[in-house]
């Protein structure tokens, strides 16, 4: 709505004038009327004096107010003063700053820990295997016998071997103990006096390479510029070694697996929380006693797993950032942690590939004792925001 | 919040001198999120606008002790806006926003106790001498004088050099209205400062 200035009166159009709001092309008109109008100019004149001795001085606040503001937002403890931060306070706060990103999450990862990994292993023996006897799938090693020279294998100490020396007993009157086999799983059973060599088996394989084909195609994505939620889905697939040998063939072959599944909730521009599920072969070795007998266990345990984790991005300049992740939960033997490193590259505002190194242990139990198997290799996938 | 604006954050050991070369919106886009990038760029902001936002509440509510409460508080809740990402556009205008705000409740708690009327307040004598000092004072204590929505728009006129349009977003309100309000807030002074200027210029 315009103004009409024809409508105001002289001393407003002084007033604007002198506050420099009147247009130029009402300049004239005012500048007659000044002209002709002496009360008009004492008026001028004193708007002039009222301009020119208002105190437009600045007054600084006394230093103590800025501590003040600073201390109740947190950048300053009690009892500190404001000092031009050096770059070792300000690499100090960063890395406090990040402290407090990190610790949130693991108290997410904890929490995830325990409700689920340590859940499932309260009662390891009952929960984990079944009898051999329930099973068809059992497939028997070849037992060695070294009466006199053994190693033993306890995965408690991985690297440790010693030499443990046991009374001599006959093939014949190998004590067959109740052999327990866990669920979906082939199992391989040395049996000795002592314990055979195990890094004498042949692995057959060690390496898994599976998802040929991860199905996310640039060319079926929808790119756009549309404002995206802070959740993300994604699927991922791994190709790893392990550290545990696998000794014997699973004796579930399914068509999709080592593939994981996550729901990702981004908190900051940094930092994401998800939970990721996800299927694969884990070779487990453990050994323990039964009756007179030490008995080593393989199998290639074919677990589903669940987990919940972190994920920090890097902040770059590019469309390439680097990433790190943590995560914990637990197949249905134990618990189960994953961490990787590597890098997302944002395709298109929705979809961004990923790829990095990951290492997994799973944590297991047999009497009472813990085992684990460590497994390193290549992730590489790729995730839709919604 | 993507504003288009380089990413900063402490994460890269930038030296907190390179932060005063940010603009504004710059610096106000850090507090997103907290943290100490955030603590940094208030720290800029504030260096940049305390005088300004300090000389306002003291011209507002006059008293120290209250201006200091209020000054305080208006960066606080300022840092507090801009954690949670509220879009800005102009930083100073929005502090003197939140800075009126306060000054108006803190006015609206004093009013039912102090009230400052044109019968009771002592005039200096027209026999003194007016140096151009006096005469600042003077117009100070006609400006102390003025209802509070003419003393914040004339303020935000003379003092920040606002213009209408800028004093109308500032104070929420039309631009008609800020203009009546300055035009009569300058006449209210004229009539309460004529005998002293009449004077002045006889001298």
């Amino acid at each position: 709505m315009s103004l009409d200035f024809s409508q105001l009166q002289p001393s407003e159009l002084l007033t604007l004038y002198v506050d420099g709001e009147l247009p130029e092309l009402m300049h004239p008109t005012l500048f007659s009327m000044l002209a002709s109008d002496s009360d008009l100019q004492q008026e001028m004149n004193e708007h002039l004096t009222m301009k020119r001795h208002f105190d437009t001085t600045l007054v600084a606040p006394p230093k103590i107010l800025q501590e003040g503001v600073l201390r109740r937002i947190g950048a300053i403890g009690l009892g500190t003063t404001v000092a031009q931060p050096t770059f070792i306070e300000t690499a100090k706060t960063s890395l406090t700053a990040f402290a407090g990103i990190v610790v949130q999450p693991l108290l997410y990862l904890l929490t995830g820990a325990a409700l689920t990994g340590f859940f499932m292993t309260l009662n390891p023996d009952k929960q984990f295997v079944n009898s051999i006897q329930s099973s068809q799938s059992i497939q028997q090693s070849p037992i060695e016998l070294q009466p006199n020279s053994h190693k033993q294998w306890n995965n408690l100490g991985r690297n440790s071997y010693s030499s443990i020396v046991l009374p001599a007993f006959s093939f014949s009157n190998v004590y067959f103990p109740e052999i327990h086999q866990a669920s979906m799983v082939d199992a391989s059973v040395n049996i000795d006096k002592t314990l055979a060599l195990y890094d004498e088996y042949s692995p057959e394989n060690n390496s898994e390479t599976v998802l040929e084909d991860i199905a996310w195609k640039a060319d079926n994505t929808i790119i756009n510029e549309e404002p995206t939620s802070e959740f993300s889905i994604g699927l991922r697939g791994f190709t790893q070694h392990s550290y545990t040998p696998q000794t014997v063939n699973p004796s579930i072959k399914p068509s999709v697996n080592n593939l994981a599944l996550s729901i990702e909730y981004a908190l900051t521009q940094n930092n994401s929380i998800y939970a990721e599920g996800g299927q694969e072969f884990i070779p487990h070795r453990f050994s323990g006693q039964e009756g007179n007998y030490f008995i080593q266990y393989d199998q290639t345990y074919l677990a589903s797993w669940a987990a919940i984790g972190w994920k920090h991005t890097f902040t770059t300049d590019y469309s390439v950032k680097p990433i790190v992740k943590i995560s914990a939960g637990a197949t249905e033997t134990g618990p189960l942690g994953r961490v990787s490193a590597g890098i997302e590259y944002d395709l298109s505002n929705k979809i961004t590939l990923m790829t990095g190194v990951e290492g997994i242990t799973s944590l297991y139990t047999y009497q009472q004792q813990w085992f684990s198997t460590q497994k390193i290799g290549l992730t590489y996938g790729a995730k839709i925001k919604l | 919040m993507n504003s288009g604006i380089p990413p900063h954050n402490m994460d890269d050991h930038s030296s907190p001198l390179e932060y005063r070369n940010l603009s504004d919106i710059e610096l106000y886009l850090m507090l997103n999120g907290g943290g100490s990038s955030a603590h940094y760029g208030l720290n800029i902001l504030y260096e940049r606008y305390s005088a300004r936002i300090y000389s306002y509440c003291r011209k507002i509510l006059g008293e120290i002790q209250a201006t200091d409460d209020i000054f305080q508080e208006t960066f606080v809740r300022f840092y507090e806006m801009g954690v949670l990402g509220r879009e800005v556009q102009n930083i100073q205008g929005y502090l003197l926003k939140i800075a009126r705000n306060l000054c108006l409740n803190e006015k609206q708690k004093k009013y039912n106790t102090t009230k400052i009327s044109l019968e009771n307040f002592e005039f200096p004598s027209l026999d003194t001498p007016y140096e151009q000092t006096e005469l600042n004072r003077l117009i100070a204590t006609a400006l102390e004088m003025l209802p509070d929505d003419y003393k914040e728009v004339l303020v935000l006129r003379e003092m920040y050099g606002y213009s209408y349009n800028e004093i109308a977003e500032i104070v929420e309100t039309t631009m008609p209205i800020v203009r009546t309000r300055i035009y009569r807030a300058k006449q209210k002074i004229r009539v309460i400062l004529a005998p002293f200027i009449d004077d002045l210029y006889r001298s």
